[in-house]
């Protein structure tokens, strides 16, 4: 059997002064494609932001058998740059800057995933002047670029349009699985979502412990 | 004019500026994007700490500066790690104590009310040797710094989680960028004052951000606005007979008025 990616074990983890999450036990495998749904305020970001090692568990372990530094990409749910004067090329560089390769290499390695996500006439944009379903597909190509183990996003269709939402989610498994990524999508719209490819999770709180369910 | 040139004094004054024009606004593109304002502010009141105390005990206000504003980002990397008490909050609490002991040390030391003044101005025209080296080794650090770990920095100054799950070690990264801009700050002071320190380091990094495409090319255009301004500054001080740091500020402002312009015009095309 196949071991799993991120294991929660009995994991709590705390914000502030509340209890987020008690004694979740939740597994993530290689390869598989996950949706976790759940109410606003639940604790579907603080588990996500847990798996990503941005928050320590208060008790429980939290297991993680990663290839190593650059194994998780993330997929925030909006782009923080700003008014950051960055090009698309540099936001899709960002991918790699920790892998060791030649410029050669890098630059045709960029070219390849910005043209595998319809994007390569944007290269030399600025990413500020992008549209939102061109951003997610730039940083899509951002994470693709780590060549990751675990795809991770956060609400990342959140304030799109229905037809962008419905062009970004199977391309976002074709990717995925063309790369051999595991995805966890947290989200609370499944609108523009295929129905098919995912295992559908539910986040939810039963008295003092905080279970992932399977749905549909 | 150049026969001012010859006098060791402005020689130093002029080339100390020179590597701080060039340099020095890099720092300031990290303290525009990573929303270190407040700690500036800590770092400024620091240096004047660093400095009274420096007067007292008769040694190189730059010295006391440098050591101040190392002391106070080793105490906030610390009070900060765990996160629980934000950036804003301890960088808040320590540039307030740090005014008051200032104040203090300057009654209580009898530091002179002119040459207490003298650390709000700056002067560029009483930079030893010494620390002429300093500031240069300190530009040369900041350079390599930028030309080395640009690629690893651009992720930093794009987005701070996304860099740390790019396998970036974010977290050091911003203790060096706390670090580089203690020291910075503790120069400018020396050199522009207090109340110029800001067209220095932050208005050439502002104007950068108002025209480049990349961060390639904001990080080559502040530094060149920086050298522009500290050279242009620095003659238009002597012809006119006025402060160094008020040429220097003019120039870098008057260029920045000319982005602005040049943003609005790339607008309305």
């Amino acid at each position: 059997m196949t071991e799993p990616l991120i294991s929660f074990r009995r994991v709590h983890v705390r914000r502030g002064n509340r209890l987020v999450l008690r004694n979740l036990s939740f597994d993530v495998s290689p390869g598989e494609h996950l949706i976790l749904q759940g109410e606003n305020g639940i604790g579907k970001t603080t588990l996500l932001k847990t798996a990503l090692g941005f928050i320590l568990p208060e008790k429980g372990s939290l297991i993680r058998k990663l290839r190593g530094p650059g194994s998780l990409a993330y997929l925030p749910q909006e782009s923080l740059s700003g008014d950051l004067p960055i090009s698309v090329r540099e936001v899709v560089d960002i991918g790699l800057s920790a892998r060791r390769m030649g410029r050669a290499e890098r630059n045709r390695k960029i070219h390849d995933l910005l043209e595998a996500l319809g994007c390569a006439s944007l290269a030399r944009r600025s990413f500020a002047t992008l549209s939102g379903g061109e951003k997610q597909r730039v940083s899509l190509a951002r994470c693709l670029a780590q060549a990751p183990e675990l795809l991770v996003l956060d609400e990342p269709t959140a304030g799109l349009d229905p037809e962008i939402r419905a062009r970004f989610y199977p391309l976002l498994l074709e990717m995925a699985a063309g790369h051999g990524a595991a995805v966890l999508l947290v989200t609370h719209d499944l609108k523009g979502i295929p129905q098919t490819g995912w295992r559908r999770l539910r986040l939810e709180q039963e008295l003092d412990e905080s279970l992932v369910r399977e749905v549909g | 004019m150049l026969e001012y040139l010859a006098l060791p004094p402005i020689q130093r004054g002029f080339l100390a500026l020179l590597t701080a024009g060039i340099a020095f606004p890099l720092i300031g593109v990290f303290v525009i994007r990573l929303n270190l304002i407040t700690l500036r502010f800590m770092l400024m009141h620091g240096a004047l700490l660093g400095s009274a105390l420096a007067m007292g005990l008769q040694i190189s206000p730059l010295l006391g500066s440098l050591v101040i504003n190392l002391l106070l980002i080793f105490i906030l990397i610390a009070v900060t790690r765990r996160g629980d008490i934000p950036t804003g909050y301890a960088t808040t609490f320590l540039m307030v104590v740090s005014i008051a002991l200032a104040v203090i040390v300057i009654y209580k030391a009898g530091v002179p009310a002119k040459d207490a003044l003298s650390i709000l101005w700056g002067n560029i025209y009483a930079v030893r040797g010494t620390e002429l080296a300093v500031n240069s080794g300190v530009g040369a650090a900041i350079l390599l710094f930028i030309l080395v770990l640009r690629r690893r920095l651009t992720a930093v100054l794009f987005n701070y989680e996304v860099a740390a799950t790019s396998g970036i070690p974010s977290e050091t990264y911003r203790r060096v960028i706390l670090i580089g801009t203690g020291v910075t700050i503790a120069i400018s002071m020396r050199l522009v004052g207090a109340l110029l320190l800001d067209s220095l380091v932050l208005l050439p990094a502002v104007s950068s951000l108002l025209v480049a495409g990349s961060t390639g090319a904001m990080f080559l255009v502040s530094s060149l606005v920086g050298l522009s301004s500290a050279l242009l500054g620095f003659i238009l001080s002597l012809w006119l007979d006025i402060p160094v740091s008020a040429g220097v500020t003019l120039t870098s402002a008057l260029i920045f008025g000319i982005f602005i312009l040049i943003k609005h015009f790339r607008r309305s095309l």
